[in-house]
C-alpha cells in the first residue's frame, strides 16, 4: 500500500528562467510604449540607406550590418541577400557566430541552443558565472538545479547572491521564496516577499506573499485591499490569476463564499497551473465549473496527472507525473506520485527507482520511506526491505502512519511466504485505518491485500478478493478500485469503472489551514 | 539636388556626387560630393533640402547647424582625432528657387582613405594588432570629445575613418554637447539601431547627461570591439537570445526589472562569441565587453571605479588597456626551444 495523500502546498512554482519566460508570470504588467511615427520613418530610412550602401560595397562587414539591421526591422528580403553574401564567404570566415546568424536568417539547419537541465547544466552555468558572477538569473537557475540534486546548502549561497543583486526581479524573488519554503525557512521566505520593493505594485509578488503568509498561519495585510480591487473589477488579466486565487482562498476560508466565488471566477478567466489547482480545490464548495479547457492550461502536469488518475487512466497519469517531475525536479511529490501510480500498474522495478529518488529528495520523511519499503518488497529486494521494516519501527512519525506500516508488513510477509502473518498484518492495517478514520487508506489496504494474496497463492485469496470487491467501491480510493479491477471479471470491472467515473465530477479537497495545504479526498 | 560644377565661397570646386564609398560618412539627410581646390581633395556634405517636406526644413537646418557648430568647436579646440571641418557655409543651389530653398548649407571635411570596415573583415587575414589599434585610436578620439563635454552618440564602424597617419572619428550629426539642447535630443535612439544600447531600445532614458549620452559612447566602444573581431552586431545577438516576453516592444514594465534577463542573455552570447577572440586576449576582451556593454547605464564602463569619482573621462583606462593589448599583439610568440 502506498501513501497518495501527501499534502499539496499552494506556493509559487520554481521553474528554470527559460521556462518561466514562456508563462504569464514573465509578462510585464504594463503594455510597451508604442514607437512614434518619427522613429519608424527613421528606421526605414536607416535600412534603405544601408541597402544602398550594400549595393555599392559588397563586403562581409557591410553585409553583416545589413543582415542584423534588416532582420531586426522585418525586412526579410534584404536580410536574406546579406546573409547569402556572408554564406558565400563562409569558407574564409569559418564556423563563427556570423555564419550561424546568416544560416538562421536563411532558415538553414542550425541546431538550437540546448536548454539543458542535464548534469552538465551546473558545469556550464559555473563556466558562465566564471565569465561574470553578477548574473542573478543564472544564479537562481543553478540554485534550482543544485536543490534538485539535494545540495540545498550550496544552493543557498547562490540564492543569497541573486537576491542581493536583483531585489527588483520578480523571477528572482519568487524563486528565492520558493527555495526558502522548500528548505523549511518559511519566515525568511515571507520576509523576503514582504520587503520586496515590488510588493506594492506587482501582483505576482503579492500573490506569493499572501500564499506564504498563509503557510505561516497569518493573514497578509494585502488581502483587504486586493479583495476590494478585484471584487469590483469586471475582468482581470492573466497577471492577476494567482493573486485572485490566493485572496479567493483566504475569503473562502473566512466564510465569505460570495466574494470567494467572484475571485475564483476571475482566476479561472486566464488560469495558470497554480491557480487552476486552487480553483479545483474550491470548485465543489463554490459550485464552480473547472472545465476540460482549464486542464489544457500549459504545464498543468500535476492537475492532469490527478485527473487521469481519478478516471483510472493510470498510464496517462504516469505520463503527466513524469512531466511534473521534470518540471519540479527538487520536489519529492511528483516522484512519490510516480511510485504510487507505477505500483498500481504493477511496474515495481520502475516504482522502486522513483521511490528511491523521492526518498533521496525528502530525506527521512516517513511517507516516502514507507513507499520505498513497499517498492523494495515488490521488486524482490527483501533483505534491504526487512532491514528497513525493522528500522522504521523507531521512526518518530510511525504512529501517524500505522496503517501504511502494517500493510507493508503484510506485503513483506507475503513476499516471504508467511501467509498467516501476512493476513494478520493486513487485518491490522484495515483495523487501524478504520480506527483512525482513513477510508482512503482502508481501500488501498484491502485492494493490495487482495492482489498480493492472489499473487502469492494464498488459499484464502478468493475470500479476500471477494471482500475487497464488496468493500472497495464504497471506499474513496480510485487507486484501490483500479487494483481490484485487475482481480475480477469483465462485468465487475465495468461496474467498478462506472463507480470511478461517477466520482470524477464529485471530487472534494480538504484544506489544512495551518500549513496552507490541500488534501485530495475522493467522494 | 545637383551642386556639381558650383564653387564654394572659399573656392572649392564641387565635383562628382558620391553615392556610397568607403571614404566618407554622409548621414541620412545629406548629399555628398567630392570637392577640389589647388590640387587638394576634400569631401562636401550638403543638406539635401529637396528630399524633405517643407515643414521639416526648419528642423533639418537646426540639426545641420548643430553639427556644424560642433565640428567648428572641434576644429577650434584642435581635436585632431575628429575628422576636421574645412569650410562651413552656404552655396546657391538654384537662383530661381524661393529664398528659403535657394541656398543649401554645406560642410567640407578632409577626405578619408576609407572607414575601418574593410580592414576588419573576418573573411580576410587581419592582424590582432590592427584590430586593437583601431580600438585604441577610437578610444583616444572619444576621450578628446568627452574632454570637451561632447558625446558622439553614433560611434559605429563606418564612422571610424582611416587617414594616412591615424584614425579619426567622423559624423557628429547625432552628437550632444553638454548644456546645449540638440534637435535630436528627444529621440529614443540617437545613433544607429544596430548598435543602440539596450536601454534606448526599451525607451528608458536617464536624466543625467553622463548616463544618458556619454554612456552611449561607452556602449558603442564595446560593440566596436565585438565587431572588429567577429563582424557581428552585439546588441542584436543579445536581444535575439532573450525570451520573447523580455524583448523590446513586448516588455512594458520598468527597465530595471528586465536588466537581469538582458545580462543573462548577454553573458550567454559572450561565452560563445569569446571563442572567436584570440586566445591570448580572451579573458581581457571578455571583461572589457562586460564592462563597456553593461546593460545598466549607471555602472557601464565603471568596473572598479567608485561612483563618486564619476567624471566624463572614465574611458581613460581603456585607452591604456587597448594600447597594452595592441603592443602585446605586436609581439611575435617565441618558439619554445629558441
Amino acid at each position: 500500500m502506498l501513501d497518495d495523500q501527501r499534502p499539496r502546498r499552494v506556493v509559487p512554482r520554481w521553474r528554470p528562467s527559460w521556462v518561466t519566460a514562456t508563462n504569464a508570470e514573465a509578462r510585464s504588467t504594463s503594455p510597451p510604449g508604442k514607437p512614434t511615427e518619427g522613429s519608424k520613418s527613421r528606421e526605414d530610412l536607416e535600412v534603405s540607406h544601408k541597402i544602398q550602401e550594400f549595393q555599392v560595397l559588397r563586403s562581409v562587414p557591410v553585409a553583416a550590418e545589413l543582415m542584423f539591421l534588416a532582420s531586426a526591422t522585418g525586412n526579410e528580403v534584404a536580410a536574406r541577400q546579406a546573409a547569402e553574401l556572408i554564406l558565400a564567404n563562409q569558407e574564409q570566415i569559418g564556423a563563427k557566430q556570423l555564419v550561424k546568424s546568416a544560416k538562421q536568417v536563411l532558415n538553414a539547419d542550425v541546431p538550437n541552443r540546448l536548454e539543458s537541465t542535464s548534469r552538465d547544466f551546473v558545469r556550464h552555468a559555473r563556466t558562465l558565472l566564471g565569465i561574470d558572477y553578477r548574473n542573478p538569473v543564472l544564479l537562481i537557475d543553478t540554485a534550482r538545479e543544485l536543490t534538485a540534486r539535494r545540495h540545498e546548502r550550496t544552493a543557498l549561497r547562490y540564492v543569497r547572491a541573486a537576491v542581493a543583486m536583483a531585489p527588483n526581479s520578480r523571477f528572482v524573488i519568487r524563486a528565492a521564496a520558493r527555495y526558502y519554503l522548500h528548505v523549511g525557512e518559511h519566515e525568511v521566505a515571507h520576509e523576503l516577499l514582504r520587503r520586496s520593493p515590488l510588493l506594492a505594485s506587482d501582483p505576482w509578488i503579492q500573490a506569493s506573499e499572501i500564499a506564504v503568509a498563509t503557510v505561516r498561519g497569518k493573514t497578509s495585510n494585502l488581502v483587504r485591499q486586493t479583495v476590494r480591487l478585484l471584487g469590483d473589477a469586471k475582468q482581470v488579466g492573466a497577471e492577476m490569476t494567482e493573486l485572485a486565487s490566493a485572496v479567493g482562498t483566504v475569503e473562502l476560508l473566512s466564510g465569505s463564499n460570495k466574494k470567494a466565488k467572484i475571485l475564483f471566477k476571475h482566476a479561472l478567466s486566464n488560469p495558470n497551473d497554480n491557480s487552476l489547482a486552487q480553483a479545483e480545490w474550491a470548485a465543489t464548495k463554490l459550485n464552480l465549473v473547472v472545465g476540460h479547457q482549464a486542464l489544457m492550461t500549459p504545464m498543468s502536469y500535476e492537475a492532469n496527472s490527478h485527473n487521469a488518475y481519478r478516471r483510472l487512466e493510470i498510464s496517462q497519469a504516469i505520463e503527466h507525473a513524469v512531466k511534473w517531475a521534470k518540471d519540479e525536479p527538487f520536489a519529492s511529490r511528483p516522484m512519490d506520485a510516480q511510485c504510487y501510480l507505477l505500483s498500481l500498474e504493477g511496474r515495481y522495478s520502475e516504482a522502486l527507482e522513483a521511490a528511491k529518488i523521492a526518498h533521496d529528495l525528502d530525506g527521512d520523511e516517513i511517507g516516502p520511506s514507507l513507499n520505498l519499503l513497499f517498492a523494495q518488497i515488490q521488486a524482490g529486494d527483501l533483505d534491504e526491505a526487512m532491514e528497513a521494516f525493522l528500522r522504521l519501527t523507531r521512526h518518530p512519525d510511525i504512529k501517524s502512519h500505522t496503517t501504511h506500516y502494517y500493510a507493508n508488513g503484510g506485503a513483506l510477509a507475503y513476499a516471504l511466504g508467511y501467509f498467516e502473518q501476512a493476513q494478520e498484518f493486513y487485518q491490522r492495517a484495515i483495523r487501524s485505518s478504520r480506527m483512525r478514520g482513513e477510508p482512503n487508506a482502508e481501500g488501498l489496504a484491502r485492494a493490495f491485500f487482495a492482489r498480493l494474496a492472489t499473487q502469492a497463492g494464498d488459499p484464502q485469496a478468493p475470500v479476500i478478493v471477494q471482500e475487497a470487491v464488496e468493500k472497495v467501491p464504497r471506499l474513496p480510493s480510485a487507486g484501490a478500485i483500479f487494483v481490484v479491477q485487475g482481480l475480477v471479471g469483465s462485468a465487475k470491472r465495468k461496474e467498478l469503472q462506472a463507480t470511478a467515473d461517477g466520482r470524477v465530477a464529485k471530487r472534494k479537497w480538504r484544506w489544512d489551514a495551518i500549513t496552507n495545504t490541500l488534501m485530495l479526498l475522493e467522494s | 539636388m545637383d551642386l556639381k560644377g558650383k564653387t564654394t565661397p572659399a573656392g572649392w570646386l564641387i565635383g562628382e556626387q558620391v553615392t556610397f564609398a568607403a571614404d566618407h560618412t554622409g548621414g541620412y539627410f545629406s548629399d555628398c560630393y567630392y570637392v577640389q581646390k589647388e590640387g587638394r581633395k576634400a569631401f562636401l556634405k550638403a543638406l539635401d533640402i529637396e528630399k524633405f517636406d517643407i515643414s521639416l526644413i526648419g528642423w533639418l537646418l537646426n540639426a545641420f547647424n548643430y553639427e556644424a557648430d560642433l565640428a567648428k568647436l572641434c576644429r577650434d579646440k584642435r581635436l585632431v582625432r575628429i575628422s576636421q571641418v574645412i569650410e562651413y557655409d552656404k552655396v546657391e543651389r538654384d537662383p530661381a528657387a524661393p529664398p528659403v530653398l535657394r541656398y543649401v548649407p554645406f560642410l567640407i571635411f578632409e577626405l578619408a582613405d576609407g572607414d575601418i570596415r574593410a580592414t576588419v573583415d573576418v573573411s580576410k587575414d587581419v592582424s590582432d594588432q590592427w584590430r586593437f589599434k583601431v580600438l585604441h585610436q577610437t578610444t583616444l578620439a572619444l576621450l578628446q570629445l568627452h574632454k570637451e563635454q561632447i558625446a558622439h552618440q553614433d560611434l559605429k564602424p563606418s564612422n571610424v575613418l582611416r587617414f594616412s597617419d591615424r584614425l579619426k572619428l567622423g559624423d557628429l550629426g547625432r552628437s550632444s554637447l553638454r548644456g546645449k539642447a540638440a534637435p535630436h535630443d528627444s529621440e529614443a535612439i540617437a545613433g544607429a539601431r544596430n548598435y543602440a544600447p539596450f536601454e534606448q531600445r526599451y525607451g528608458y532614458l536617464r536624466a543625467d547627461w553622463l548616463e544618458r549620452r556619454l554612456s552611449v559612447d561607452v556602449f558603442h566602444l564595446g560593440c566596436l570591439l565585438i565587431f572588429n573581431f567577429t563582424n557581428t552586431c552585439f546588441p542584436e545577438l543579445v536581444i535575439n537570445r532573450l525570451a520573447d516576453a523580455y524583448k523590446p516592444g513586448v516588455w512594458g514594465d520598468s527597465y530595471e526589472q528586465v536588466i537581469d534577463h538582458i545580462k543573462a542573455a548577454m553573458i550567454d552570447v559572450l561565452s560563445e562569441l569569446s571563442e572567436e577572440f584570440p586566445e591570448a586576449f580572451r579573458r581581457d576582451m571578455t571583461d572589457i565587453v562586460l564592462d563597456l556593454c553593461d546593460p545598466s547605464p549607471t555602472s557601464r564602463g565603471r568596473a572598479g571605479i567608485e561612483k563618486s569619482r564619476a567624471g566624463p573621462l572614465w574611458l581613460e583606462r581603456y585607452a591604456s588597456k587597448f594600447d597594452v593589448l595592441q603592443k602585446r599583439a605586436a609581439i611575435k610568440p617565441q618558439a619554445k626551444n629558441a
